[in-house]
């Protein structure tokens, strides 16, 4: 079983990019592909990670990169140090997977999409070089599927 | 003239919900400017809602916020069945109360322990902790578990919750259903004991303000929907009258507006005013938890907030627990709505605080005007207050510590994600003339 994880909020522009991808992958998968749509929320995530040993998940990112750019991370590359430790609310995503190593909660094989995003303002609709990479998003998710 | 300007940029990944910025100005030793800026995402829907009908308000403004969907929805209800004089009663209103002690678990623990706690215990972050407590972080994600089951059994979906609608629910659970949930409520409710005694072990700042502490408050409940507002200070009124006692001010260097009580000031809103105000309603178990963990009736220490967190999570899962005992399928999932052109107020206890939402409908329901008062903005003034009075004390101390204390400060409030704050930019702004 493959399982697709897309991070995100519809109402903040480029941060629904994640569940665009998810939306996009129904037509495309198989019901041996587990769908899911998260908010980030961390308990959530976690459940998630354990229905399989293969996770892919798919999330905006801020690298500095051009707008649109799709990132690929294993859960090894990312920098251990990133958004650790500042956030006033919320766990964030990395944070998540940091803890899920710890708590040995984490799938063999977590990789995650990031798709460079720039505007995170309130609102629907995301801007046109991150709406132009849903589809080759959408295809890099699928290579990174499991053959069964 | 020398600067030393320190700033702190948190600026990389998404799940950007809300914003927040603290800025701290000391000139010669002395504290010339304490601001903490929320970018509040409330007036942005405030707008968005205009023109939509009645019955969109409690799905677009759980959207608000990731943690507190259900806090948003219930406002919203309330508001709507006002201006309609509409009446939820029976075991829809019981269910409502059960949804909302989900998600006061949810929220309560997760800042307990993955946010909050680590403050405490000195390290960095919930990741950092994990490392050499990995016991009390699965106790934690349990616990938050057994809120989460609540929120989705009675909610119908896991994230934005889509089953409350005004006049009650789309569809109700069987008592079958809510049965499901008993076990693990059972296994919470020692969680939330041991909890309790855990965090109540932690060492708290010598700190005490002299807040007035504004919450609903009913004759039978510990309040979540229903109650009249009142304080520690004398106030007694209606939900109705919020605007009539209560001013919002726009605030220069912020998209947010700040509340304060007309003629007096900054007040607290969130689990230390609730305790304060209801501490008789709580369950017995519950106020004897509180008591033996070292709390009064009233707590003026808001670092103590963690402790009086943990007693409304054992509330809360007690009382989902008499609510599934009690619990019959309602005959029809919603009342029958008379709509026509109105106001409607509602006032709910969402975990960080009172949330209030008002509304004007024409004569179709449609939203003419909404006006949507979020905990943290209500407690904006309280937490800078704080802020200065912790800065007196600890102004030696060198950024990184200083930067500790202040932001621990800030999470006494557990400000709301996207009503208020989730990348704190700290800068401290030290400047010597001589």
């Amino acid at each position: 079983m493959n399982v697709v994880i897309g991070v995100g909020n519809r109402w903040r522009r480029d941060d629904s990019v994640g569940l665009e991808v998810v939306d996009a992958l129904r037509e495309r998968v198989d019901a041996s592909v587990v769908l899911i749509e998260s908010d980030g929320e961390p308990t959530r995530l976690l459940d998630a990670f354990a229905l399989a040993p293969h996770v892919v998940m798919v999330d905006a990112v801020v690298t500095g990169a051009e707008p649109g750019t799709i990132h690929r991370f294993t859960d090894k590359e990312l920098p251990a140090r990133m958004g650790i430790g500042q956030s006033s609310h919320l766990v964030q995503l990395f944070e998540t997977i940091e803890l899920g190593k710890i708590l040995d909660k984490l799938p063999n094989g977590l990789i995650l999409i990031g798709v460079e995003a720039t505007d995170f303002d309130n609102g629907e609709g995301m801007t046109e070089p991150v709406a132009a990479a849903v589809e080759p998003t959408v295809r890099a998710v699928l290579g990174e599927l499991l053959p069964l | 003239m020398t600067s030393d300007v320190r700033k702190i940029d948190v600026d990389y990944i998404a799940r950007v919900e809300g914003e927040g910025e603290m800025h701290v100005k000391v000139v010669d030793g002395k504290i010339e400017d304490v601001w903490f800026g929320i970018f509040e995402p409330p007036r942005f829907y405030e707008a968005f809602l205009e023109g939509r009908p009645f019955s969109d308000a409690p799905d677009i403004t759980a959207r608000i916020c990731g943690i507190c969907p259900i806090a948003y929805q219930m406002s919203s209800v309330h508001a709507m069945e006002y201006a309609f004089g509409a009446s939820v009663t029976g075991q829809l209103r019981a269910l409502r109360r059960l949804i909302y002690c989900g998600e006061w678990i949810e929220s309560h623990v997760l800042h307990m322990f993955l946010l909050h706690a680590p403050d405490f215990l000195g390290y960095e972050s919930a990741v950092h902790m994990a490392a050499d407590h990995k016991d009390v972080v699965e106790l934690g994600l349990r616990l938050k578990k057994a809120g989460n089951e609540i929120v989705t059994m009675v909610g119908g979906r896991e994230i934005h919750p889509i089953n409350v609608k005004v006049g009650g629910f789309y569809r109700v659970p069987t008592k079958k259903d809510l049965e499901t949930l008993v076990p693990e409520l059972e296994w919470a409710r020692d969680a939330a004991i041991k909890t309790v005694k855990l965090v109540a072990g932690f060492s708290f700042p010598k700190f005490e303000q002299d807040f007035e502490f504004v919450s609903l408050s009913h004759p039978l409940e510990y309040p979540f929907n229903e109650g009249r507002i009142v304080s520690n200070k004398g106030l007694d009124i209606a939900v109705a009258e919020w605007n009539d006692y209560f001013l919002e001010e726009h605030v220069e260097r912020s998209n947010a507006l700040h509340s304060r009580i007309r003629s007096r000031g900054a007040y607290h809103v969130g689990p230390l005013a609730r305790y304060a105000n209801n501490f008789e309603k709580l369950t017995p178990a519950a106020r004897d938890v509180a008591l033996e963990a070292g709390l009064g009736p009233v707590e003026l220490n808001p670092f103590k907030s963690i402790i009086v967190r943990g007693i409304e999570t054992l509330y809360a899962v007690e009382e989902a627990l008499r609510i599934i005992d009690q619990y019959e399928e309602p005959a029809s999932p919603d009342v029958e709505l008379n709509i026509h052109a109105g106001v409607g107020h509602g006032a709910s206890e969402a975990p960080r605080g009172m949330l209030y939402h008002r509304y004007e409908l024409d004569n179709a329901g449609r939203i003419l005007k909404a006006q949507i008062v979020p905990p943290t903005a209500q407690n904006q003034l309280t937490i800078e207050d704080d802020l200065r009075v912790v800065l007196e004390d600890s102004l030696d101390l060198p950024d990184s510590e200083l930067t500790w204390i202040l932001e621990q400060s800030i999470r006494n409030y557990d400000p709301c994600i996207s009503c208020a704050t989730h990348f704190l930019n700290l800068k401290v702004e030290r400047i010597n003339t001589k």
